[in-house]
């Protein structure tokens, strides 16, 4: 039977050596606090990405050139002008939008920068728009007659430049040509990934004076998201057909949100055995520690025992003391764990990038009881050597 | 006739050195009834801390056997050993050994502790002892804030706190002053003439010794003189 009262006892213990405890906590602590703060900050961060992703919608479908997701390159080349008719003929399909893509040289007066030329068609701007990929700012959205027009984003409109301000109606020149800024745009993190040299152009623009004929990536908007599924595997066996072989992907809100989660899974993994050797060092610091405390000891556990302590009571007061050792290491750490999550979440909120931190119940729970477990652990082979101890060499031990 | 609380049947205690063997106690019989006052008393090296330790049950002989109120030490196991121990003797130590980050009453609630006194009880019975001690005002006092003699107090408090039939003592004065040490061997005096309190203790000090009913000499591990010091043996 245990005796809660080795609880009492270890805390007292532990209070009294208050500058020994509190160094001994500190890998325990550190550990801790690494892990749940990696823990918070990564599920903000698929917090956020899934909201980034709902914005899509679930009834978008998207067809990238190459095998696999994120292997793309420029030179493969999978997608034709002709597959946005192919893919529209599909049942379930309401529209198809494709995106013609180059890299340019831009230049404002004296100064160069390299830009990312986005060509798309503005007679289905109305969907771009409910996706979220494009929203404006001021000015107006390109229409089908213009050619030498573009629309940039706000933080290019601020920023690419230096302290000179880009704004509506100035004109930029695009790989020698001459372009007018007819719209600018919020910055939506979804289409441009944080990068800000985008360049929106007609289709038109595109494909007569830079020359790319076929669009980059399409993105196809069924008219039920209950067919996303189905309207995604017709596209794969039709364009295979087209094409002779698989050099394109299909992609579905859904999968990409998979493999990105995949992506982030790993990494969380990777990220929490680095922190959990810090745990391992805390726990040595604490059997260490622990041994001392035996070894420094000896005569009061023969004490103890000549009046009437049992071995499993001197048992249980040490594993107890290393237990509440644990325990308050992981309590800290997971303070401290919040703590630097929520410093971290305010810098990038003042980056412009949400990471909204969730205080998760579970989390406190799990880490107080894991700290604590590893203390137990860590005090089992001390506990084991007191208890064992013969009172009358414990007694005389100089 | 009357049962003796402690009784060695013929107890050797031997200790294997490697090569050599010691004997720490090689036949030593004797019997403690209720109220005795015996001194053990014998040059180092003669057994007599080891004759205690066996008489207290902290140690089990190697041959022979201890009873404490009729039954043997030697069968039981560590757990059982410490109950018995915990309930029969109260031990007072030359060092003390009281806990340091303990204050003089946790010190002497410890023993009720293990004994499975209640919070309540164990607060009320330390209190009234550390009182008759003469330690009333200290009890919040840690060791290190208590003079030797104070010390040696809490110590005696402690081991009456479970209101014992027996006090064994090992050179309880060995590390205090004259006037401390008088004190000291003046409480435990009262408790055995006063509370009836069985008491052993170990001195190489005739003075001290001579306090006893009994004194037992003992050389090589065997007694080899029975003073009965003009007091009558029951």
């Amino acid at each position: 039977m245990v005796d809660l009262e080795v609880f009492t006892v270890a805390f007292t213990n532990l209070k009294r050596q208050r500058l020994r405890s509190y160094l001994t906590l500190l890998g325990m602590v550190i550990g801790i606090a690494a892990i749940v703060a990696l823990f918070t900050l990564s599920t903000a961060l698929s917090i956020t990405i899934e909201e980034q992703f709902e914005i899509f919608g679930l009834d978008v479908i998207f067809v990238e050139p190459g095998q696999e997701i994120g292997f793309s390159t420029a030179v493969s080349r999978g997608i034709e002008e002709e597959d946005i008719d192919i893919i529209k003929s599909i049942p379930g399909v309401e529209e198809v939008m494709g995106f013609y893509e180059t890299a340019a040289i831009a230049k404002y007066r004296d100064q160069e920068l390299s830009a990312f030329i986005i060509g798309y068609d503005p007679n289905k701007g109305e969907y771009l728009e409910q996706t979220g990929y494009i929203i404006l700012n001021r000015g107006r959205l390109l229409e089908p007659n213009d050619l030498h027009s573009v629309m940039i984003s706000e933080s290019f409109a601020e920023n690419a430049l230096g302290n000179r301000d880009l704004e509506l109606k100035q004109k930029l020149e695009i790989d020698g040509m001459e372009f007018r800024i007819v719209g600018i745009l919020e910055d939506a993190d979804i289409a441009t990934a944080g990068f800000i040299n985008f360049f929106w152009v007609t289709k038109k623009a595109a494909q007569t004076l830079f020359d790319e004929e076929d669009p980059v990536e399409l993105i196809v908007k069924v008219t039920d998201e209950h067919l996303v599924d189905e309207v995604s595997e017709k596209i794969e066996i039709k364009l295979e057909d087209a094409h002779g072989e698989k050099d394109f992907y299909v992609a579905t809100s859904e999968t990409l949100l998979e493999s990105f989660s995949n992506v982030l899974g790993i990494v969380q993994i990777v990220l929490m055995l680095l922190a959990s050797i810090s745990v391992v060092v805390g726990a040595i610091g604490i059997m260490n520690t622990m041994l001392m405390a035996v070894l420094e000891r000896t005569r009061e556990i023969g004490a103890m025992k000549a009046i009437g302590a049992t071995n499993n009571l001197i048992l249980g007061i040490f594993i107890a003391e290393a237990g509440l050792l644990g325990m308050v290491g992981g309590a800290i750490g997971i303070v401290i764990g919040y703590l630097t999550a929520t410093g971290i979440s305010l810098v990038a909120g003042s980056l412009g990038f949400g990471l909204p931190i969730v205080v998760d119940p579970f989390v406190i729970i799990f880490g107080i009881l894991v700290s604590m477990g590893v203390g137990i652990i860590s005090g089992v082979i001390p506990a084991r050597r007191a208890a064992k101890m013969d009172p009358v060499e414990a007694l005389r031990y100089e | 006739m009357e049962k003796p609380i402690l009784e060695a049947k013929d107890v050797y205690k031997i200790y294997d050195m490697g090569k050599v063997k010691v004997n720490a106690l090689s036949g030593v019989s004797l019997k403690v009834y209720k109220g005795n006052f015996i001194s053990i008393m014998g040059p180092s090296g003669s057994g007599k801390t080891t004759l205690l330790d066996v008489m207290s049950a902290l140690l089990r002989p190697t041959m022979g056997d201890v009873l404490i109120n009729g039954t043997g030490i030697s069968t039981m196991d560590d757990n059982e050993l410490a109950k018995v121990r915990g309930k029969t003797i109260g031990f007072i130590f030359q060092t003390f050994n009281l806990i340091p980050r303990m204050t003089a009453l946790e010190n002497v609630m410890l023993p009720l502790w293990f004994q499975g006194v209640s919070m309540a009880d164990r607060k009320k019975r330390a209190t009234e002892i550390l009182e008759k001690v003469g330690l009333g005002e200290r009890v919040d006092h840690k060791p290190s804030e208590l003079s030797g003699g104070q010390r040696q107090r809490v110590a005696i408090a402690r081991a009456l706190a479970v209101d014992p039939d027996v006090i064994v003592a090992d050179e309880p004065t060995g590390n205090l002053d004259s006037v401390s040490g008088e004190q000291i061997l003046q409480l435990i005096d009262d408790l055995n003439k006063k509370e009836g309190k069985t008491v052993l203790m170990v001195t190489h000090e005739r003075s001290i010794g001579k306090r006893a009913h009994e004194i037992l000499h003992l050389k090589d591990g065997k007694i080899i003189k029975n003073e009965t010091n003009g007091r009558k043996r029951k």
